[in-house]
């Protein structure tokens, strides 16, 4: 089968370029041809490149649309939508509603974020979502990576969760292991003791993502025999995010059994810290799956994650969820006791 | 443990803010080891000295020195498996201070960009420290690479402050410092004291002129460091508003004179430095603005003095030792970790050997339509071994494409000179081209239509884009892609393999849609011409072809005839025959071979050997080796195929070369074709009699009789029975005349050390200015 992809693609630092890098090296190890067309601000290094981003520009599909058997679409709405211009917005919704007109059947889309928030259900009620509504009905199919993130869309757009069109794929389906190896190896390569329990939260750095409650909760723990390392860097020039990795420099410093090590993380030693971790924290304040707890999952590893989105769907055997930071203290600190 | 500090020294030399850390750092270092400093020219004002530089610093051998601290643009290319970056900035006219130029000039920031993510990858450099936290954002921002910024001293040497007199402003009086941004503001406000301009610069005589008027406004000029600190002690405040200022000494040497500074919002590191109110303003980067703070500041005197004090606190844990120490400690962890983990060790450098040509070398980028690796077929063998052939100075990538769907990219070295880089086409590619053949009743083969279709397949060209900056010339084999081709002003030559136009003419021309791409075919080729400073051709026949069709200057035509590698095919041995035979199914006194790719020429010799000559010669086994006979079985999948004729289809090269043990003889039945066969050239290195046809044998300097024996393809069965009632002297005569001709003509490594010349003696003409085009 002839693929089209279209998603932001490495050498760019991109979670959804990541997976779609990934979900390439699987159809094609299933014996498909697939081009990659990345958007040249995000991925200049695919077989294809369009800017697709605001306004009619989705029209460019056409011109390569009618070539393939399948066009998977790693949707975020960022690609594709412009943020702050609603006439723009309508114009993309209206070029999205024609390309499904023209080659609904053809189109796999892969949800990595909506643009409802959860707790607005009150469904496609203005202009533009209507047209929306329209499109994803005659869109082939639509895959998420948790049924409540699915329920929550079919809800919001009025849809039927016809099992056909929308499907259920585990984050990590695709998932290939980037290094292997036992957790002590993988501490010696890190530089990390191997008697003390440890925790990480990694990725890159974003306020939402919430990393400082993992410093809080261990600084409320007295133990000696837990550390915490926040890995990851600041992905663009955002000065929230900018700020927010001062914070946990600044947390950090308070407790020398915390470290944020700011550096941006290549494939390989995410793996390597996700083996080399006893608990993989996921504090997120909201999302709708987790790309990390996914690879904590590929790699067998228990996962404490904050009740959001879909992320209790996702997590792997020896899990713990929590909602407020006093949960996540109290898992800590019974994680602590257990370890001493 | 001895260290090295490396960095670059401007071309023209000039001493700045730079040189006074260098200094500093030098010599804190050599507090606590023995340090050398180790610098090479830099020249910034040409692409050619920019990439000189970069290549130098990648060529540049410290391996006496146990660690290395690399500072500046391009100092970090060094190869060292323990260097630590403390970068002051990279180039910023290819990162925020980009203006659009002409397309080399955007290719040129492609491979900056390129060349600077490979060398500061975080595999290879572990740990970078940036002078400020301007430079780290500007990382994140161009590349997304994670540093930590640490500010340094200055070798100045302040004296104790003293009541402030004046308002002061130092630095070069350059558009960057915004100087003219101070005057303006400053007569705008009715401040009651002198303001002071200390430097000189190329805007110096505009500024003055601005000035004039204005009494109060004094230029100082250039000034010692004595002076300096003077000023400084005796200054209220400095005035300091330039543009994304990546480190500001400036704001340090205020600081540390305990004055505060009046800065800009966009002035970068200072902005980032200074606490409005408390070491300094920051002001709106307007006339106005900075007015509105000068004003704030006169108003405020009486606070200045405490505002000083705070400024000498800031600068306190700005330390030599504390730069020092964060160096060291990251050579240390580097140390470690390469003891814990070898897997860390620096990467090979491939994706840099691609664009930066190794030192006094001839770099070529070769380019096709198709691949190299397997070299199977005429054109490909010949991409392959006219290129790696060449004198050791002279180094080739290839770019090319897949011509079948589902491959992905690929990039390897396929001898220590010839790198072949290789694109999928696609699928929209695939499907147009498929249409176009089905129009032309199938004979639209892939690399016609490539001139129609190159389009489809866009990152072919960025693979051009990219590679072509670091080549000395660029050179089309076969005329499909020269459309595709970026504009320069690098030497272009045609490296031709046929006279493309009478070939494929005849052969597209039963159909409308045929006609057509035999159209673009003439164009395609005529433009490649017309581009080119010189054609490469295989034949006095295809040379006369150029010179017909397309009126090209026999000036520029340079010969360059197919060939064989003389050392790899060798004649055999009866014994190494006798032996060889035994692992083939070769049952019958005689054994004759024909190879040939999958081309319509070839189909129709193998089809004479599969109806005439095999039925008519019994006695003889026929190894049909190549593409041409899975093209035979496809376009005749009924057809009787005779006992004595095997069909070998791809074979691997060394099964090749065994065929060519087992045969006694070869054939070469062409009905067409244009250039030479190098099929005709293995059978000659390998010492055997061949039975050619005239066409056959087009080009090649050798005669029938002597050489080989014609005879037209109708005339084949004949000639075979002929041959095999030849005594066997006379078989042994022609088989070593066969070779001797082949070393003496052919052998590549003759005809690619003539190539070469003449690609030499094209780069001395265009550097002189001369050239006959």
């Amino acid at each position: 089968m002839r693929v089209l992809m279209i998603s932001s693609y490495p050498p760019v630092p991109c979670g959804i370029g990541t997976y779609a890098a990934q979900h390439v090296t699987a159809l094609r190890n299933d014996g498909h041809v697939v081009d990659v067309l990345a958007h040249p601000a995000v991925g200049p290094d695919g077989d294809l490149t369009a800017d697709l981003l605001g306004g009619w520009r989705l029209f460019k599909l056409v011109r390569y649309a009618w070539a393939y058997d399948q066009i998977i679409l790693q949707f975020t709405p960022n690609f594709f939508f412009r943020a702050d211009d609603a006439m723009d917005r309508l114009r993309t919704s209206l070029a999205w509603l024609v390309l499904c007109i023209l080659f609904g059947r053809k189109f796999k889309v892969v949800v990595h974020e909506t643009e409802f928030r959860l707790d607005d259900m009150n469904g496609a009620r203005g202009f533009r979502s209507r047209i929306d509504r329209i499109a994803w009905r005659l869109c082939g199919k639509i895959v998420f990576h948790s049924e409540r993130e699915r329920d929550a869309f079919c809800t919001y757009y009025r849809l039927k969760a016809n099992p056909i069109q929308f499907l259920i794929l585990a984050h990590d389906r695709h998932f290939r292991s980037h290094a292997s190896g036992e957790r002590d190896q993988m501490r010696a390569i890190l530089g990390l003791p191997r008697n003390k329990t440890l925790f990480i939260c990694i990725g890159f750095i974003q306020p939402h993502k919430g990393y400082d409650r993992l410093l809080k909760a261990v600084s409320g723990v007295t133990s000696n025999h837990i550390i915490a390392r926040i890995v990851g860097s600041v992905r663009i020039n955002w000065q929230p995010a900018i700020d927010y990795a001062k914070q946990l420099h600044d947390m950090a410093e308070r407790d020398e059994r915390c470290e944020f090590i700011e550096e941006f993380v290549t494939d390989e030693d995410f793996d390597r810290w996700i083996i080399a971790a006893d608990y993989v924290v996921v504090p997120y304040h909201e999302i709708w799956s987790s790309g990390v707890a996914a690879r904590a999952k590929l790699h067998n590893r228990p996962v404490i994650a904050s009740n959001v989105g879909a992320l209790p769907e996702q997590l792997p055997a020896g899990s713990s969820t929590f909602s407020t930071d006093q949960e996540l203290s109290e898992v800590i600190a019974r994680i602590a006791e257990r370890h001493a | 443990m001895k260290l090295a500090l490396v960095s670059p020294t401007p071309v023209p030399p000039a001493f700045g803010g730079m040189d006074r850390l260098l200094e500093g750092l030098v010599e804190a270092l050599r507090q606590r080891h023995p340090t050398d400093l180790v610098t090479i020219p830099f020249d910034e004002r040409s692409r050619e000295g920019v990439l000189q530089g970069y290549h130098d610093f990648y060529n540049l051998d410290l391996s006496a020195y146990d660690r290395v601290i690399s500072y500046k643009a391009p100092a970090y290319m060094v190869q060292h498996p323990n260097q630590v970056l403390y970068l002051s900035h990279r180039l910023r006219v290819f990162y925020d201070l980009y203006q659009p130029g002409d397309a080399a000039h955007s290719r040129m920031r492609d491979m900056i960009h390129f060349m600077d993510n490979w060398a500061l990858n975080k595999q290879r450099l572990p740990h970078i420290f940036t002078v400020g936290q301007t430079v780290s954002n500007r990382l994140i921002r161009f590349g997304n690479i994670a540093s930590i910024p640490i500010h340094h001293p200055t070798t100045f040497t302040p004296l104790p402050p003293k009541t402030g007199e004046y308002f002061l402003s130092v630095g070069r009086l350059h558009p960057w410092k915004r100087v003219d941004l101070i005057i303006r503001s400053f007569r705008r406000t009715k401040v009651d004291c002198p303001l002071l301009i200390a430097g000189e610069g190329p805007h110096e005589s505009e500024l003055r002129e601005l000035a004039k008027g204005d009494s109060r406004i004094q230029f100082v000029g250039k000034v010692s460091d004595s002076r300096l600190a003077e000023l400084y002690a005796s200054a209220m405040a400095v005035l300091f508003p330039p543009i994304s200022e990546d480190m500001g000494l400036i704001t340090f040497e205020a600081f540390m004179s305990g004055k505060p500074i009046i800065t800009t919002e966009d002035s970068g590191e200072p902005a980032l430095i200074i606490e409005e109110g408390k070491t300094g303003w920051i002001a709106e980067p307007t006339d106005a603005g900075l007015a509105k703070k000068l004003e704030e500041a006169w108003a405020s005197r009486s606070q200045l003095e405490s505002m000083g004090e705070r400024c000498l606190a800031w600068m306190k844990p700005v330390t030599w030792d504390r730069l020092v120490d964060a160096l060291l400690k990251a050579g240390d962890a580097i140390a470690t970790n390469a003891k814990k983990s070898p897997e860390r060790k620096v990467p090979t450098p491939k994706c840099l050997t691609s664009l930066v040509k190794s030192p006094g070398k001839i770099r070529l980028l070769v380019t096709d339509n198709q691949i190299i690796d397997p070299p199977l077929g005429g054109g490909r063998v010949r991409i392959l071994e006219l290129y790696r052939h060449m004198p050791e100075d002279i180094e080739t990538v290839y770019i090319g494409a897949f011509d079948y769907p589902g491959p992905i990219a690929r990039d390897q070295m396929l001898a220590p000179n010839f790198r072949e880089i290789l694109t999928p086409l696609t699928s929209p590619h695939f499907r147009l081209h498929n249409l176009l053949s089905r129009l032309t009743s199938g004979d639209a083969t892939l690399d016609v239509t490539m001139p129609i279709l190159g389009n489809w397949t866009p990152r072919y060209r960025r693979l051009l884009e990219a590679h072509l900056p670091s080549a000395d010339l660029l050179i089309g084999a076969h005329p499909w892609m020269f459309r595709f081709f970026p504009e320069t002003d690098k030497p272009i030559i045609y490296d031709s393999q046929n006279c493309e136009f009478p070939l494929k003419g005849p052969m597209l021309e039963r159909s409308f849609a045929g006609r057509w791409i035999a159209r673009k075919v003439y164009e395609a080729e005529l433009l490649a011409i017309k581009k080119s400073q010189r054609v490469l051709a295989c034949s006095d026949e295809d040379a006369k072809c150029f010179r017909e069709f397309y009126q090209l200057d026999q000036e520029r035509i340079v010969p360059a005839p197919n060939g064989v590698d003389c050392a790899r095919i060798t004649p055999t041995s009866a014994e190494t025959r006798r032996m060889t035979r035994q692992r083939f199914d070769i049952s019958r006194k005689f054994c004759a071979i024909f190879t040939g790719s999958n081309y319509l020429p070839n189909l129709e010799g193998a089809e004479i050997i599969i109806r005439e000559v095999a039925p008519a010669n019994e006695n003889v086994d026929f190894l049909i080796a190549g593409g041409v006979g899975p093209m035979f079985r496809e376009r005749y999948p009924d057809e009787y195929i005779p006992s004595n004729v095997h069909i070998l289809g791809f074979i691997e090269p060394e099964r090749l070369l065994d065929c060519y043990r087992v045969a006694d003889f070869a054939l070469n039945p062409m009905k067409q074709g244009s250039g030479t066969n190098i099929k005709m050239l293995d059978y000659l290195a390998a010492g055997l009699p061949i039975i050619t046809s005239p066409k056959g044998a087009r080009g090649i300097a050798g005669t029938s009789g002597e050489h080989w024996i014609e005879a037209e393809p109708n005339a084949f069965p004949c000639a075979v029975a002929e041959l095999l009632e030849l005594d066997e002297i006379k078989w042994k005569e022609i088989s070593a005349k066969a070779r001797e001709l082949a070393e003496r003509e052919y052998d590549w490594k003759r005809i690619s050390a003539r190539v070469a010349d003449s690609f030499r003696e094209l780069l001395v003409e265009r550097r002189e200015g001369k050239g006959r085009v």
